[in-house]
């Protein structure tokens, strides 16, 4: 019976994957930890140790690990279970490191074929007095496969049905997953393979049964971090323009006379504009041939050229013309006193 | 079964001189003062997993000691590796023990030797080997005979064994 609960039980499939994201970059960096092979060899190594021990008559079997084939590395051990030349006793588990090649890259895709970085994390941050967000971004994993064989050595067969059994049970899912410095990797079962010493009447015989592991692992370098600094002020300036279809623009322009008003219209604007005039003045003399459709308003009445407006007047010029083209209205003003 | 006294070489070789050579034999044994430290499984005592019929040390269960005068033959060691194709946990075997023994003696003791007994064998003062034996000889050729007549010895052939003292304390 469950003692206690697991509070990661309750979360869902996504929140567990933001969880699993987010746990490698739980440190005081805010950067995931580095990923180096001989990382991987430790966490596979001593999650072998922790979770895959066989107890055989109230003993564990003792579990080895030699990753070198250096002499050296061999006579530093300081083996338990030996005998009076110093030889290991059976049983024992030792996990051997094998090749490492190119790795596969799990989805499926390709890599990408240059140094860019990719935003992992957002952490909010205080810089010249202004709140802002630091990005911390990390380059693409490169992946690499590793293969590890673990060997049983034993001389009962009941030792090998733990072991076959444990693993089989370990890997009944396709992968095994393997936390190295934060970051979930798969460990595959390849192979169970039987290497044992049996057919030789006259030698010492046991039993040697070998698992083939891969791990789909992948590197990650310290160097190819890189932290940046968000865009923390924006200065936006705007320059109102009338040019808009759905606008008719009134402008003062420069004919050597006192005030010139051009109206300009497009097929989208209304077909009627006002304009307040800032002083007296007689306007004189429009661009526009008399027989178009157009006309002159001034404070809403009906005018015509000539025609004095005082200032704060309002005119009003409006047309019927057809809106296929852009219509200018030039009308031409002098100062009165 | 006839149990009457072979008489087929009695004109050049009698139980007289049959006998006379081994007790010969036994001297030289005596002055070569080697031997055999022989226990035996004792089947009635011992347990066995019911289905693949294998024992662990401690549910093996062994007779007294019982030292067997022998020329001792040890095998030249091997240097090995457990694995094999990267040399990788060297270790050393014993070569196996041959323990040529006379049949006499193996009555006389009531020492009935077979496939999977266990010997020992004191190599030094501090070093005792200990073997199980993989070759009990009980079907005997005309070497193990005087001249044909009746064998007279035979020899055990033994393994290493990866057992430490106190199993055969026990």
């Amino acid at each position: 019976m469950k003692r206690t609960i697991d509070d990661n039980i309750k979360l869902n499939g996504k929140q567990q994957q933001v969880k699993l994201v987010e746990d490698t970059v739980k440190n005081d960096t805010f950067f995931p930890k580095g990923v180096h092979i001989d990382d991987m060899d430790r966490s596979i190594r001593d999650n072998f140790k922790e979770k895959f021990e066989i107890v055989s008559q109230g003993k564990a079997i003792p579990f080895l690990d030699i990753f070198s084939i250096q002499r050296f590395s061999e006579f530093m051990k300081t083996w338990q279970n030996v005998d009076e030349t110093n030889t290991i006793n059976l049983p024992f588990i030792i996990m051997v490191r094998e090749n490492s090649e190119k790795g596969t890259n799990l989805g499926g895709t390709f890599n990408i074929a240059s140094d860019i970085t990719f935003p992992v994390w957002k952490r909010n941050t205080v810089r010249n007095g202004r709140a802002t967000v630091d990005f911390y971004q990390i380059a693409q994993p490169v992946n690499i496969d590793i293969t590890y064989i673990v060997h049983l050595f034993t001389s009962h067969q009941r030792e090998v049905n733990m072991m076959d059994e444990m693993m089989l049970h370990a890997f009944k899912s396709a992968q095994y997953y393997v936390l190295v410095n934060g970051h979930h990797m798969p460990l595959f079962l390849e192979s169970m393979d039987d290497d044992s010493q049996v057919g030789d009447l006259e030698k010492r015989k046991y039993y040697h049964k070998k698992y083939t592991l891969k791990l789909k692992g992948y590197l990650l370098r310290e160097e190819d971090f890189k932290k940046l600094p968000s865009i923390d002020r924006i200065i936006l300036k705007t320059h109102a323009s009338y040019e808009s279809n759905a606008y008719c623009e009134v402008k003062e322009v420069d004919l050597n006379c006192d005030l010139c008003l051009n109206y300009k219209f497009n097929r989208k604007s209304p077909n009627s504009q006002t304009y307040r005039i800032p002083m007296k003045l007689e306007f004189y003399y429009d661009n526009q041939n008399p027989v178009n459709d157009y006309s002159y308003f001034l404070n809403g009445n009906l005018v015509t050229l000539p025609f004095i407006a005082e200032k704060g007047d309002e005119l009003t010029v409006s047309h019927n013309l057809h809106k296929q083209n852009i219509i200018n209205i030039t009308v031409c003003a002098k100062k009165i006193d | 079964m006839n149990l009457a006294p072979l008489n087929n070489n009695n004109k050049f070789f009698s139980e007289n001189e049959y006998n006379y050579y081994v007790s010969q034999a036994r001297e030289h044994l005596a002055s070569l003062d080697t031997k055999i430290i022989f226990y035996k499984v004792n089947k009635a005592k011992s347990q066995i997993d019911d289905l693949y019929g294998e024992a662990y040390e401690e549910e093996v269960t062994l007779d007294g000691a019982i030292e067997i005068p022998a020329i001792i033959k040890i095998d030249a060691s091997e240097n090995k590796a457990y694995v094999s194709d990267k040399s990788i946990l060297r270790f050393e075997e014993y070569g196996n023990l041959t323990a040529s023994v006379l049949i006499q003696d193996l009555e006389f003791y009531n020492a009935n030797i077979v496939y999977g007994d266990y010997i020992a064998y004191r190599f030094s003062e501090t070093q005792v080997l200990y073997f199980q034996v993989a070759n009990d000889s009980q079907k005997l050729s005309s070497k193990n005979t005087f001249l044909g007549y009746k064998p007279y010895w035979k020899t055990i052939t033994c393994t290493p064994v990866n057992k430490g003292e106190e199993f055969f304390r026990a």
